[in-house]
């Protein structure tokens, strides 16, 4: 079981919020238990595992690899799920992230149950768009208390952002995409104008903004506009080097430090 | 070209072909998206483009294309077969249509750099040859592996100054330059339009594509005294296929059937029978049948023809099957060569692997004396003589 987000959530005002991304069975089908301990142990504030997919559309070299690495392992939903469920209490929220058809092969009303039986409350699913979700799947979601992720960029509309809000729940952020980018492609340049939007958004509801973030400079750029910052390709990066198993906890604080 | 009045296509509703299609697309895309789908009718209607592109399918493109009633293989077949010749288009198949429209729309939307993903190679050349013409910028992804299967066409997408990228992520195959094709999209937002080289893809995509290559079948109709009895194309995402059906959707009198590749049969694996193997998934953007494990990842796949190596139809496709209103049959890599080897004795036309299976179906479905057919051949084989030579040609 894991604690639900909105805790976390709740004490953005006070710290700015620290979260990673990473692909499960990456860099070995049974390297998630492993992680989640450092993440707890390094000081995370939550972090988001990602199901891998054979196209990743929204993704760049480096995660589309360790998704790769980790279907040619065998792992699917089901091992994740088996492996979560092996865990006996974690402190930190998890927040489930995969693209859409996985999802939509296990089968939506199954996947719910079982987020809801781990006490995973929040999917994020960067290729469902919010008319969709509200049209298709939005009943599912609430009857098991699941809330949608979804992203915003620097082109969408402020009437967008207002549907977007609406259709999100108790357990949703927005996650703010640090710019027009695919995940780990460019060098991150704070963009002002998009910022300052996102600092007033975020006095009325948390925002997290990922993609292309690597350092804890990054992060510490980002923290007087917005709740925190997602770090992904960076520490899958970091995952692909040998000894990350003794090193990751000091990885994560290392982040944790330039948040606080 | 299709005035909205004779436009009878079950028209797409928000994207959706019944439950088919819809634009399944990341955040980062949803204004490019947005922009296509609110301008791309009233600007392709217009009759100032309608002008500039029949002008151009005329004179560049080489329209109309001829039909051809090939009496060698009617003789042989005891029927009336007449080809649609969209192998006699420039740059060798019915793609330029598509990338001709495209591209025109991209100049009034501004666009000053064109991205395309390409399988056989044919959209791949007919993108960069319109761009040259134009001055565009032209960058075409390739998967590594159709490099090595079509290196002939790469050299011309380079000569028309195109830049080509090699794909080596996923099955280095068509699937692949497409994810690379969106990326390129998603990380180039502003100055750059994304030619999708079928009716795959997020709406209005699927749509806008059928539009351009209605083109073929309004000739048919046109060059015919008469709608034929039967309409033949091949489908791999299925514009061709869908360009020759569109006059004939609502006429019950006319039998429509695609053939998609099989491969090695329908049996292996790795078989790109999407509509005779495939279950509804979302892939590149749209809800249709797609190849996938039981785990919903997409599978790769193997046809001897690299247009029709792709694990996704359009959702146009998946529509007309599920109300039964085309017939989709499905073609082995042996029925095709064979096919191709009889075009070529009885007609002295070498078609593309792809228009091969076309051809096929003949073998395949009894045909009446009196009966007209019409198969859209839709490209001619030079890109193809390696996988004809290594098949005893
Ligand atoms: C000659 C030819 N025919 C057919 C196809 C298949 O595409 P579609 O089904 O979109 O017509 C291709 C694709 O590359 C092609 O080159």
């Amino acid at each position: 079981m894991s604690p639900p987000i909105s805790s976390c959530l709740a004490g953005r005002k006070k710290k700015s919020l620290l979260s990673f991304y990473f692909t499960a069975g990456y860099p070995k089908i049974d390297s998630l238990p492993l992680i989640l301990h450092a993440m707890e142990e390094g000081g995370a504030d939550f972090v988001e595992v990602g199901i891998p997919f054979s196209d990743p559309l929204a993704d760049g070299p480096v995660i589309q690899q360790s998704n790769q690495q980790a279907l040619k392992a065998g792992l699917n939903l089901e091992i994740v799920f088996g492996q979560l469920r092996k865990i006996p209490s974690l402190s930190i929220p998890l927040v489930l992230m995969s693209y859409l058809n996985p999802l939509i092969s296990y089968g939506m009303e199954k996947l719910s149950r079982q987020c809801e039986s781990l006490g995973i409350r929040t999917l994020i699913i960067p290729d469902l768009p919010p008319w969709i979700y509200e049209k298709s799947y939005r009943p599912i979601f609430e009857k098991y208390g699941i809330s949608p992720v979804f992203m915003i960029s620097e082109k969408t509309s402020v009437e967008r952002i207002e549907k977007i809000l609406d259709l999100s729940g108790e357990e949703s952020f927005v996650y703010a995409v640090s710019s027009s980018s695919t995940t780990g492609t460019k060098t991150w340049t704070l963009n002002k104008k998009y910022f300052s939007r996102l600092k007033t958004l975020n006095q009325r509801y948390p925002v997290m903004v990922g993609f292309n973030l690597s350092s804890p400079q990054d992060l510490k750029k980002l923290g007087q506009y917005v709740s925190g910052g997602i770090i992904g390709s960076a520490l899958i990066r970091y995952l692909g080097t040998p000894g990350w198993e003794q090193g990751l906890s000091s990885f994560v604080q290392g982040f944790r430090q330039s948040s606080d | 070209m299709s005035e909205p009045s004779d436009n009878k296509f079950p028209d797409a509703v928000e994207g959706y072909y019944g439950s088919f299609g819809g634009a399944y697309i990341p955040e980062i895309l949803e204004e490019n998206i947005r922009n296509l789908k609110e301008n791309w009718s009233s600007i392709c209607l217009s009759s100032d483009f309608v002008k500039e592109y029949e002008s151009l399918l005329n004179q560049y493109v080489g329209r109309p294309t001829p039909m051809y009633h090939a009496k060698g293989l009617s003789e042989l077949y005891k029927t009336h077969i007449f080809l649609k010749r969209e192998d006699l288009c420039h740059t060798g198949a019915h793609k330029i249509n598509n990338a001709t429209g495209q591209i025109l729309l991209a100049e009034k939307l501004n666009k000053k750099r064109i991205v395309a993903e390409t399988g056989a190679g044919q959209h791949g050349i007919a993108t960069a040859s319109v761009c040259a013409m134009r001055g565009l910028e032209c960058v075409i992804y390739m998967g590594a592996e159709d490099m090595i299967r079509q290196s002939l066409n790469v050299k011309r997408m380079s000569m028309m100054g195109a830049k080509v990228i090699s794909v080596n992520s996923g099955s280095k195959s068509l699937k692949d330059a497409t994810n690379e094709a969106l990326r390129d999209w998603i990380n180039h937002p502003n100055d750059t339009h994304y030619v999708i080289g079928s009716v795959v893809g997020p709406a209005p995509y699927p749509e806008m594509v059928a539009h351009f290559q209605s083109v073929i079948g309004h000739e048919i109709l046109r060059q015919l005294s008469q709608p034929p009895d039967h309409m033949i194309a091949c489908v791999g995402g299925g514009s061709n296929a869908i360009g020759s059906f569109y006059p004939f959707l609502n006429n019950p009198e006319v039998r429509l059937i695609g053939a998609e590749a099989a491969g090695k049969g329908l049996k292996d694996p790795q078989t790109p029978a999407t509509l005779s193997k495939g279950q509804v998934g979302v892939f590149h953007g749209s809800r249709s049948y797609i190849l996938q494990n039981q785990h919903g990842q997409i599978q790769s796949t193997h046809s001897l023809s690299a247009g029709l190596d792709y694990p996704g139809v359009g959702p146009i496709h998946a529509y007309l099957k599920e109300e039964g209103l085309v017939n989709y049959l499905s073609i082995q890599n042996h029925e095709a060569l064979a096919a191709a080897r009889i075009l070529c004795n009885k007609e002295g036309i070498l078609p593309a692997l792809e228009s091969a299976h076309a051809l096929a179906v003949l073998e395949k479905e009894s045909f009446s004396p009196t009966e007209t057919i019409v198969i859209c051949l839709s490209g001619r084989g030079d890109k193809d003589m390696m996988a004809y030579q290594k098949h005893g040609f």
